[in-house]
């Protein structure tokens, strides 16, 4: 899009931008987030294309514990999830909130550069924590006691930087994208509180045991869980959609209404999903029932709000082929849809029968992570990184549409070769012979998953490359002299001119 | 009545006024009135340049 930094009036009634003084935002902080962002999205991509070759190869354990599988595993799911995903969550969310409230961050610079200390010191403790061996063992929430409770002071801190400067808003209204990214933040401090209440062994020591046992805990680890997926990784990123997807079209939302009732039915809904995680176990049958419900409920939420950021492209389609950052938000969206509409097929207890511990589950996840969370933030990098630095061009038009082309084959094939896989092996474990016997062994199932691994760890790969590519040309964009840029502006406007 | 009646009783109370409070939210939602605020909040994030 860059032609960006709109002068013009916008062929909307009462709004021309530029036209107000604006208040001193704060901006260093939220440029060291954009960096962490991009820093820690690379080094997760590269421990997944790790771990996925490991699977496929398992010499590449190396023999060591420090870099088994069952180590560096949670390091790339914590990576991915709150590194990379943490930090474009801090940097959209500072950002959004100050612009649409026209205040200056609450607490001021010192206060975000606490917050950006603190959250990458959490990532530091927690990572090579794992890597040591320290772990809680509950997916997606391994850091022990003492990463948890410095955790703790730093959100608290963020909601009460996020809270305040909605306190001192000056525009009346508290746009739709603080919703979420408000839900956002609450959510995961419950949820984080709720799920890690533990015992430490001894005050100098790592260990801790859990409050909860047996399927009391298992049943709270995976409210704890799945609320992951719904407000970090859902609400959070839907409060980027709602605001960097008008931005880029240059279009506001489709509905401010479907936004309101896309806002509260996923917050009322979301919550009760969590035991589509738990089919076929001891949890009750009316508990695994009521998260199946709920699951597929959720379907109308999703898409109420998939549609919602489609339709703002109406009229502004055309900017597709000009604007490869746009080009990510709106694929994200896609893929959205596509996560949003398997969830609640496998949350269903006869599908959850086949998907259930197989590789279909792992491509889900992915649909969801690389295509959604992961497009999406890439399209705010493309459009939030030039301006954080003062440019209004990509270094590189061209080199961000092959990241695009690059990432979406590099999803296509992780996503379909673990549907493959994932059925199959579904399959291979629940055939019988004749006799009744079962007709595999389990290294048989192991043994036929290998050329899928390989695809995988390929798409792996070409992921990781397109994120490469990104990094470059950003640094290349906020290298860029402010001449240089302006030339390239005029060379890129040339064809449109033709 | 006991502590087990009255928790029972809530726990439907719970469901009836949590379908009371989304229906309501919908209502407020979708009505007429709103329109012209609904149509200048939308316009928020276009209002404020970079």
């Amino acid at each position: 899009m860059p032609e960006g930094l709109t002068t013009q009036t916008l062929p909307f009634p009462g709004v021309a931008a530029q036209s107000r003084a604006q208040p001193d935002y704060v901006e260093a902080p939220l440029r060291a987030f954009a960096i962490a962002t991009i820093f820690w999205g690379i080094a997760g991509f590269a421990v997944g294309v790790l771990i996925a070759a490991q699977l496929a190869y398992p010499a590449l354990n190396f023999g060591l514990e420090f870099t088994s599988f069952g180590r560096v595993r949670p390091l790339h799911t914590s990576a991915v999830i709150f590194a990379f995903g943490g930090n474009a969550l801090f940097l959209t969310s500072l950002y959004v909130v100050q612009r649409t409230c026209r205040a200056r961050l609450f607490g001021g610079e010192e206060t975000a550069w606490f917050l950006f200390w603190g959250y990458q010191f959490f990532i530091v403790v927690a990572a090579t924590g794992y890597l040591l061996g320290i772990t809680q063992g509950k997916e997606y929430a391994e850091p022990e006691w003492y990463a948890d409770l410095w955790l703790t002071v730093v959100w608290v801190a963020y909601l009460v930087v996020y809270g305040g400067t909605i306190l001192r808003r000056e525009e009346p209204h508290i746009y739709v994208a603080n919703w979420f990214f408000l839900a956002f933040i609450i959510t995961v401090a419950v949820l984080h509180l709720g799920n890690n209440v533990a015992i430490p062994v001894s005050l100098f020591g790592a260990k801790s045991y859990g409050a909860a046992s047996g399927v009391q805990d298992a049943m709270i680890q995976w409210w704890y869980g799945h609320n992951a997926v719904g407000f970090f990784l859902t609400a959070g990123f839907l409060g980027m959609m709602y605001y960097f997807i008008p931005k880029q079209a240059e279009r506001p939302v489709y509905s401010y209404r479907l936004s309101i009732v896309h806002f509260w039915a996923l917050t009322f809904l979301y919550i009760w999903a969590g035991p589509h995680h738990l089919h076929h176990t001891a949890l009750p049958d009316w508990a695994q029932t009521l998260g199946m419900v709920f699951s597929v409920m959720l379907w109308m939420p999703s898409w109420g709000g998939m549609i919602n950021g489609l339709m703002t492209l109406s009229g502004a389609w055309d900017k597709l082929r000009t604007d490869p950052g746009l080009r990510f938000s709106v694929a994200s969206l896609g893929f959205y849809g596509i996560a949003t509409f398997e969830g609640p097929v496998m949350s269903i207890r006869a599908v959850n029968s086949l998907s259930h511990y197989t590789d279909w589950t792992i491509g889900h996840v992915h649909s969801g992570a690389l295509g959604w969370n992961g497009f999406i933030t890439f399209g705010v990098l493309y459009w939030l990184v030039p301006r954080l630095w003062g440019r209004t061009q990509l270094w590189s038009n061209r080199m961000a549409s092959w990241h695009f082309w690059i990432a979406t084959l590099g999803i296509l094939l992780y996503i379909t070769s673990m549907w493959v896989s994932g059925i199959m092996q579904g399959l291979m474990w629940r055939a019988y012979d004749h006799l009744g016997f079962l007709q595999y062994a389990f290294v048989e199932t192991v043994a036929a998953l290998h050329p899928y691994y390989v695809i995988r760890a390929l798409g792996g790969v070409l992921y990781l490359t397109g994120a490469l590519l990104m990094a470059y040309n950003l640094w290349r964009t906020v290298r860029m002299p402010v001449a240089e840029a302006q030339a390239a502006r005029t060379v890129d406007a040339l064809p449109a001119a033709a | 009545m006991t502590i087990e009646q009255i928790h029972s009783l809530l726990l439907t109370a719970w469901i009836v006024w949590f379908f009371v409070l989304f229906t309501g939210i919908v209502v407020w939602a979708m009505r007429p009135a709103r329109r012209e605020k609904f149509e200048r909040a939308r316009l928020i994030p276009l209002r404020e340049a970079e």
